[in-house]
């Protein structure tokens, strides 16, 4: 074994062809992407401030829906701040790939999906609080201190999509993430 | 010293594509996590203060990228063994996208070292020194030593070199 071996085997290597223009392509509409999602994100977080506003108009402006739409107001106006703050501070922060090794890109595997295993946890929290917000909401429905059993069906039902659908997504990322997680437990050992 | 992204990514793409396929068989993914790999690359590229390490640091995340992919894909494949976490495509798309059997042959021997191994041996295979490779990887220019020698041994066996 020489080191003609090794520079056989470096031409065979180098012989395989790419096409890297079409790879290159690609990167420069991808770079696009991390812009677009921000910019989603502060155009949902406006639109629900915009809601709450109007929310709050009508509680100002409508005396016979004024606790309905006080309480979703408020609700809206203090969700969507601290949800938009929160999903960007949630958002996975980009690795220093640079600065790693293989071994502690692992632990930080290991980690990372520690996190998100905590942050499913914390949604569900969220998907417990939007049914306590509904029940208490036909609460006050039946205790007659709101009249708006229509908007409140339409809101229930848009609450009970949402929070199934919230529901389901967690149940089967934590799947995901668990595997993930085993799979960066497993790999240490390949490297030892 | 700013480095052009462009310039960067565009010369070292091929490369990258060759250690990316040492990881990921499925030319789909493949092409998917190169880019990821290059997205990396420039985002992290004013970060590079030394000219002269522009090569362990491009390899480096090439590897680090390419290794964080593979544990994701393995969710879905949870009872191989770690390592040949390669192994997932038909041989089509292979052929798809390796035109020379020689080069083909060597990259589905590459695929089967031990992972250890193989990151040494595409960086080997791409002219590095061991220098280059210990810092690339985080480990001692010994145990780079260590490691070429096994590599180097196991593909002998297997692509049936005297």
């Amino acid at each position: 074994m020489s080191d003609d071996l090794i520079r056989s085997l470096q031409r065979d290597w180098q012989s395989q062809e790419f096409d890297a223009d079409q790879v290159l392509s690609r990167l420069r509409r991808a770079r696009w992407i991390p812009h677009l999602v921000l910019a989603l994100e502060v155009l949902g977080c406006c639109i629900t401030l915009g809601v709450g506003i109007w929310f709050a108009w009508i509680a100002g402006h409508q005396p016979e829906h004024r606790l309905l739409f006080t309480l979703s107001a408020t609700v809206l106006l203090i969700a969507a701040p601290v949800l938009g703050v929160a999903t960007a501070m949630a958002r996975r922060a980009s690795l220093a790939w640079d600065d790693e090794t293989s071994e502690s890109i692992l632990r930080i595997g290991i980690r990372r999906a520690d996190a998100s295993l905590r942050a499913i946890r914390v949604g569900r929290w969220h998907v417990a609080i939007v049914a306590a917000f509904v029940a208490v909401l036909w609460t006050l429905q039946l205790l007659h201190f709101i009249d708006a059993v229509e908007f409140l069906l339409f809101y229930t039902a848009v609450c009970l999509a949402a929070s199934l659908g919230a529901w389901t997504w967690m149940a089967r990322r934590t799947r995901t993430v668990r595997a993930e997680r085993d799979a960066c437990i497993r790999l240490p050992l390949a490297l030892a | 010293m700013p480095f052009d992204a462009h310039e960067v990514v565009t010369r070292f793409a091929p490369a990258l594509a060759r250690v990316v396929a040492s990881y990921e068989r499925d030319h789909a993914l493949r092409a998917e996590l190169l880019q990821e790999v290059l997205m990396a690359i420039v985002v992290s590229l004013p970060r590079l203060t030394q000219p002269g390490k522009l090569k362990p640091f491009v390899f480096r995340i090439a590897h680090n990228r390419s290794l964080s992919h593979i544990t994701q894909r393995m969710r879905l494949r949870a009872h191989e063994q770690p390592g040949n976490d390669a192994d997932c495509a038909t041989p089509s798309h292979e052929q798809s996208l390796i035109q020379a059997e020689r080069g083909e042959r060597l990259l589905e021997a590459v695929r089967q070292l031990a992972l250890p191994y193989r990151q040494v041996m595409t960086l080997i295979l791409e002219d590095m020194s061991y220098e280059e490779i210990a810092e690339t990887l985080g480990i001692t220019i010994d145990n780079v030593g260590v490691r070429v020698n096994r590599a180097k041994k196991q593909l002998k066996e297997r692509l049936g070199h005297e």
